[in-house]
């Protein structure tokens, strides 16, 4: 079952309905963030990433792939290797059996982690093992490619591809890490299984390596704008980050986008989503008027201007439908008053421009970010209130609901390990908790009538499809989380 | 039938994206005059555990991972029996494609997806000739050769 994702981005996802599943899917997901975060091949990895997601860059979205595939086999092992060390460290006792259960997984065999297991049987302190497996990855991912490339290594992923197959083998990093597992067997046989430096590695894996420094990072970068140029790629996220780096050097989690301290951030970085779908899903033909005859508990709309994507659920059966549309035809379907309306938006003031009259009535607006960047985006949207209520979705997942202007609500669903920082907020008085009165569930800011609960309610199941079905009043109530 | 099987084969892993080194490293060793099916089935093992991933992340499951073991040991079966045993003529599409629905159904699989990964283990197959790749079935997972 998929429990996590990372895809060379700046958030991982945990699958909202394992949030509170096993840790280890944490660390596995957030070992990834590290190592593109910390080298330069994973640096250069996400950038391309990045890039490709801008308007016209798609033609990069194939070079990202092959960057992503270069360094598979070295992500998943390094992942691999953080969650069996955390094992070992946190549960000595249940080593043995979570190691055997993990030679029985998909990836053990995938990425032919057996050629690995020497590492993980080495006596040493576990605090020294740790380290010696961050400096065998960091090793593997630490080069600076763009030493190597020619601008016309980056016109299309079949030319990527052939450089790495052939002059730029040494920039390939499962081939790289195929190399270091080598020289640490041979290191090994030869009596030396302690205090292997990076020399060492480099030496008997006769591999290059960057060093992790301002000015590796900042020339990195600069031969890769240039190259970029070339190309006619982008090169603006280039810039900026070379300004970054010149103006504030570099840090342990190198950032590319803030600042803040790094273990913020990597809590922060941890957002629950749905990515198991459990709902039916059908796609409907173009005709506005069959949503009548669905029972649709909430509507999410894609805004695109004058083009929309319905995605409609019905939370009671668990069934999700979905509709490509225009403004006009959404604009005369018959919308029932019980249907919560979420948007997905690029501009906001469109969205409350258009749609705020069509509808007249409360508009949700999901937002999938970080909690802190969600905090800075609804500040302008709401007065100064900023009423606020949490709902708990299980023991590691939580929905934050904001009141904005106009009875619009800002809603997002963040891990638990970030309660803490709202919770922060709320007391140095940026929020305002509400409080739901017991018997009716009205707490006069977001719900004000008998019903308005069961809005919320559809659109937490929508949200994360944990379950379907008609939910208790007191179930919701039992799920508001106080102070 | 091997230029045949090769083309259907590369056309399913592109369908499915696989990881482009695997893909090229695949091709290198079907093209290699002297064939390996160990560095081959390592190949396959890795294409068959991502393709069903990518076809159902609901579904997968220990049997994901000895998939390509379950068809193998089906093929085997087959070719080796009194009846078939030295016929190549036999090892057609239809034949494929009854094992394939047969496991795909036996462990609730994607049929599609199950008869590319027979594919893959059809060209080995044939890249290895079907008696020297029944004697190498048996002599991995130590089958007593059939009399």
């Amino acid at each position: 079952m998929l429990q996590g994702t990372y895809d060379f981005d700046d958030i991982v996802k945990i699958d909202c309905n394992n949030a509170y599943g096993e840790i280890n899917v944490y660390v596995h997901e957030m070992a990834h963030w590290g190592l593109a975060k910390n080298t330069l091949f994973g640096i250069l990895s996400f950038l391309v990433k990045q890039i490709s997601e801008e308007p016209g860059m798609g033609k990069l979205y194939e070079i990202g792939k092959v960057l992503h595939d270069a360094s598979e086999r070295t992500n998943e092992c390094y992942a691999m290797c953080s969650e069996l060390i955390f094992a070992e460290s946190q549960r000595p006792d249940l080593y043995d059996g979570f190691y055997g259960k993990f030679r029985e997984q998909q990836y053990y065999l995938q990425y032919q982690f057996q050629e690995l297991d020497f590492l993980m049987s080495l006596n040493m302190d576990i605090a020294e093992k740790s380290n010696l497996i961050d400096r065998i990855f960091t090793l593997a991912m630490n080069i600076d490619i763009t030493k190597y490339t020619e601008a016309s290594c980056w016109s299309s992923a079949e030319n990527l591809l052939h450089f790495f197959l052939s002059e730029g083998k040494g920039c390939y990093p499962d081939f790289r890490l195929e190399k270091i597992l080598q020289a640490l067997k041979g290191l090994m046989l030869s009596g030396k299984d302690v205090d292997i430096s990076d020399e060492d590695i480099i030496a008997h894996g006769n591999i290059m390596q960057d060093e992790w420094s301002t000015d590796n990072v900042v020339s990195f970068l600069e031969n890769l704008m240039e190259q970029f140029r070339q190309n006619s790629f982008s090169t603006g996220l280039l810039e900026r980050n070379v300004e970054n780096l010149l103006k504030n050097g570099i840090q342990l989690g190198y950032n590319l986008k803030r600042k803040d301290n790094f273990e913020r951030q990597f809590h922060e970085a941890i957002l629950p989503d749905c990515l198991t779908q459990k709902y039916v899903f059908e796609a409907l033909e173009s005709d506005i008027e069959l949503i009548e005859q669905k029972n649709i508990s909430v509507a999410t709309i894609y805004d695109y201007g004058e083009d929309t994507l319905l995605e409609l659920t019905d939370t009671l059966q668990g069934k999700m439908y979905s509709m490509v549309s225009n403004r006009k035809d959404v604009s005369n379907g018959q919308w029932s008053d019980k249907c919560g309306m979420v948007f997905y938006f690029d501009d906001i003031n469109s969205v409350k421009g258009y749609w705020k009259k069509v509808f007249r009535r409360r508009l949700f607006y999901q937002l999938k970010n970080r909690y802190s960047e969600f905090k800075s985006y609804i500040e302008p949207y709401c007065t100064s209130s900023k009423h606020i209520f949490l709902y708990r979705l299980n023991h590691g997942a939580f929905f934050v609901f904001v009141m904005g202007k106009d009875d619009d609500v800002f809603f997002t669903c963040q891990s638990m390990i970030n309660l803490d920082y709202v919770r922060e907020d709320i007391e140095a008085g940026f929020y305002k908790m509400v409080e739901f009165e017991d018997t009716d569930c009205i707490d006069g800011i977001f719900c004000r009538n008998i019903d308005d609960w069961k809005i919320f309610y559809n659109i937490v199941l929508y949200a994360s499809q944990v379950k379907c079905g008609m939910g208790s009043k007191q179930e919701f109530l039992d799920n508001i989380m106080t102070y | 039938m091997e230029k045949e099987l090769m083309a259907e084969c590369a056309i399913f892993l592109e369908k499915y994206n696989v990881n482009v080194f695997k893909l090229n490293e695949w091709r290198q060793v079907v093209r290699n005059e002297t064939f390996s099916e160990d560095a081959y089935m390592e190949i396959v093992d890795y294409f068959a555990i991502d393709v069903l991933r990518q076809g159902n992340s609901f579904a997968s499951s220990k049997s994901d991972i000895k998939i390509t073991y379950f068809l193998g040991n089906e093929l085997y079966q087959f070719l080796s029996s009194e009846k078939n045993r030295g016929k190549a003529e036999i090892l057609t599409s239809s034949l494929i494609s009854t094992i394939a629905t047969d496991m795909a159904n036996m462990y609730n699989m994607d049929v599609f997806i199950v008869t590319g990964i027979t594919n893959l283990i059809v060209l080995g197959i044939v890249k290895m000739g079907i008696n020297a790749w029944c004697r190498y079935f048996e002599e991995k997972y130590e089958k007593e050769p059939k009399k």
